[in-house]
């Protein structure tokens, strides 16, 4: 007899997605997702001044903002013949590497973190750590006063989730400094995009922001906070997270779907991408595209 | 569970001390006023209930709260309020958040944040959760809040989603038009319009202190926005009314000498802007549009974005007083700074007196308002 199990919604992302999975015997037969939500945004810009685009595309989603500006501006260069200017390729390249570290570690610690976390382990922590007890006073405080919203409700913890009072402990901790540390990446990439987050100042054929040197020297200091941060503390947590307390769920090889993967390339380096480059090379591109489909890498 | 036993956090009342001279700061207030703002958040027994739903929204304004480092937006999150529901950041999921919901709007009395706008074509169906049209959760949870705050152009007027298929409105507002849609369940509760794409942190940690502290709302203007932040106009205060005056316009932005001169001929909808935007600027302090070298899309407006598409382009044409209406390239040639002062004033005083939203003599809307 096969079991529907309806989840609606789906929280921590941004969007409004149900999924629904019907399971017989402990196995998943089949399975749905739906978006909840619809704008219209393509019938929106329909009959619209293109350069409208980059303003509105951003705003179809704010947590990986500016990817979307980026996107369209691309899409409108190319429509339009720009070659964009030195100037303009360097603070597009700048803003999309600001965004790439803070939003990798807004997804671990804020969107992910709290499926895998057993986060009343805290109670448990028997360190010293003077940092890491002020986070287990700040969540015991909230058990005290009998609201740990938004940490509770829950689902509850199985056998799978990290429920090591140490582990738990100093990821909430970098829970709470990767939420300082995407609002310092936001005051950074500021200083191109005029406000964050959703970027104004990025459009067809550039970037309309020319900070000043003083301003620079602010990004700079910011930047490399951002930089110490991914190295001294998320790339060792992932590391930690992937090889220890999550290896079992990772080894299982689930999420995979169809196994079809597809990445644009990025960063252009001296110069903007010709225009055979966009579709999947990017010859002169930092990051490359390409697509796996099927396994085989870059079909034709 | 041993967790009882265990100490209460300390430092709570330098954090209150500290939050009390932020909001206080934001809302433009005495800081003589500080003892009772910190009294207030220390007694509060229980942190104040918030609901924050999300609709037709691009999670941007819960981003902007995120991006707040003074107060911490941790500091907010878990010592000031009690964020009962809130999609992007609470741990449940499914029937775990709904049940959530329900039991919060059961206990009543909390803050009901708003973010994103609240399509009603099709009987709502183009945003649901959990089955239920987002319109219908919406009017479950302001029948009990306590007050409602609208945050971001979406939520407050419609925003960019209002020119799109779905009938996208605000909780109050379809653009400039009042639609009495929740009028029923909303009542006498104060409702506090916080527009700007995306929401501004300070605007709302300020206006959350000042509920908190006296029970009240700070005084609002006619689309129910704190006339702290929404009572001055981008034209007025603008770093380059100089070059406004002095007719000097950028027309190229690849052009070096045409660096920091306005941005009128760029689209800049500064004369049609009220907010404080210029003098707070934005991610604690840093910078804005304007000052980024972009033009103003006026985006704390009910009209915004529908009646300022296209956005890079002027769209209405000055008047100068005594002169009849003058065609901007003209006035490039000949205009004269207190002139063009007053023709500002003229603009911003005809559309709140409602002129220019009639299609007046003053100014003309290219597009089609969809203000039925």
């Amino acid at each position: 007899m096969a079991q529907r199990i309806v989840i609606d919604l789906i929280t921590r992302i941004e969007g409004h997605l149900k999924i629904e999975v019907e399971v017989e015997n402990g196995v998943v037969k089949d399975a749905w997702s739906s978006g909840t939500m619809a704008r219209g945004w393509e019938v929106l810009l329909r009959d619209r001044d293109p350069r409208d685009a980059t303003y509105i595309t951003g705003r179809v989603c704010a947590v990986c903002e500016g990817v979307h500006t980026i996107a369209s501006s691309q899409a409108l260069d190319h429509a339009y013949d720009i070659e964009i200017p030195e100037a303009g390729r360097l603070m597009r390249n700048l803003f999309c590497s600001g965004l790439y570290m803070h939003d990798h570690c807004i997804h671990l610690y804020v969107l992910s973190a709290l499926d895998y976390l057993d986060i009343m382990a805290i109670a448990q922590y028997k360190g010293s750590d003077p940092g890491l007890l002020a986070v287990k006073n700040k969540v015991v405080g909230l058990v005290e006063r009998n609201d740990t919203a938004p940490f509770t409700p829950r689902y509850t913890p199985d056998e799978y989730s990290v429920n090591d009072p140490e582990t738990v402990t100093t990821l909430v901790s970098h829970y709470i400094k990767s939420v300082e540390m995407k609002a310092k990446s936001s005051k950074m990439l500021n200083i191109i995009c005029g406000i964050q987050p959703n970027p104004a100042t990025i459009m067809v054929g550039g970037c309309t922001a020319t900070p000043s040197a003083e301003q620079l020297v602010e990004f700079r200091a910011l930047w490399e906070e951002q930089v110490k941060f991914v190295n001294e503390i998320y790339i060792p947590d992932v590391a930690a997270l992937g090889t220890g307390p999550l290896l079992p769920l990772a080894t299982m090889g689930l999420g995979a779907a169809h196994g079809n993967y597809l990445c644009y390339p990025m960063f252009p380096q001296d110069g903007p991408a010709s225009r055979d480059d966009y579709p999947l090379g990017g010859s002169n591109h930092l990051v490359k595209g390409g697509a796996i489909v099927g396994g085989a890498t870059n079909p034709s | 569970m041993d967790v009882l036993s265990l100490r209460p956090p300390e430092l709570t009342r330098r954090d209150f001390v500290k939050l009390a001279s932020a909001s206080l700061a934001l809302l433009g207030l005495s800081q003589t006023l500080r003892p009772r703002v910190v009294k207030a958040l220390e007694e509060s027994v229980g942190k104040t209930p918030v609901i924050w739903l999300e609709g037709q929204d691009c999670c941007g304004c819960t981003e902007s709260l995120v991006n707040s480092l003074e107060p911490l937006a941790t500091t907010v999150l878990l010592d000031t309020i009690s964020l009962r529901y809130h999609e992007t950041l609470m741990a449940a999921s499914g029937h775990q958040s709904e049940e959530a919901l329900t039991k919060t709007i059961a206990e009543g009395g909390y803050l009901l944040v708003i973010e994103g706008s609240i399509p009603l074509a099709e009987d709502g169906l183009f945003c649901t959760v959990g089955g239920r049209p987002f319109k219908d959760i919406v009017r479950d949870a302001a029948r009990n809040a306590a007050a409602i705050v609208p945050v971001g152009s979406c939520a407050s007027f419609g925003g960019i989603p209002r020119s799109g298929p779905t009938d996208a409105v605000g909780y109050l507002f379809r653009g400039t038009q009042r639609h009495h849609y929740f009028d029923d369940v909303t009542g006498n509760k104060p409702v506090i319009n916080l527009p700007t794409c995306p929401l501004h942190s300070e605007r709302l940690v300020a206006v959350i202190v000042h509920y908190l502290t006296f029970s009240t709302v700070p005084p609002l203007d006619h689309f129910n926005r704190p006339l702290a932040f929404y009572g001055y106009n981008q034209h007025e205060n603008c770093e380059r009314r100089g070059h406004f005056d002095a007719g000097r316009f950028v027309t190229d932005w690849g052009d070096p000498a045409q660096q920091g001169w306005c941005l009128y001929l760029k689209g800049c909808r500064g004369p049609w802007s009220s907010q404080d935007c210029w003098k707070r600027l934005w991610n604690n302090r840093t910078n804005y549009c304007i000052q980024a070298n972009t033009p103003c899309v006026a985006c704390s407006e009910p009209e915004f974005y529908e009646s300022f598409s296209p956005i890079y382009e002027r769209q209405f044409d000055v008047r100068l007083p005594g002169v009849g209406r003058v065609n901007i390239d003209k006035v490039m040639a000949t205009i004269v700074g207190v002139a063009a002062g007053g023709a500002a004033i003229d603009i911003v005083v005809s559309r709140l007196t409602g002129r220019w939203k009639n299609g007046s003599e003053v100014a003309e809307v290219k597009t089609e308002e969809k203000e039925s």
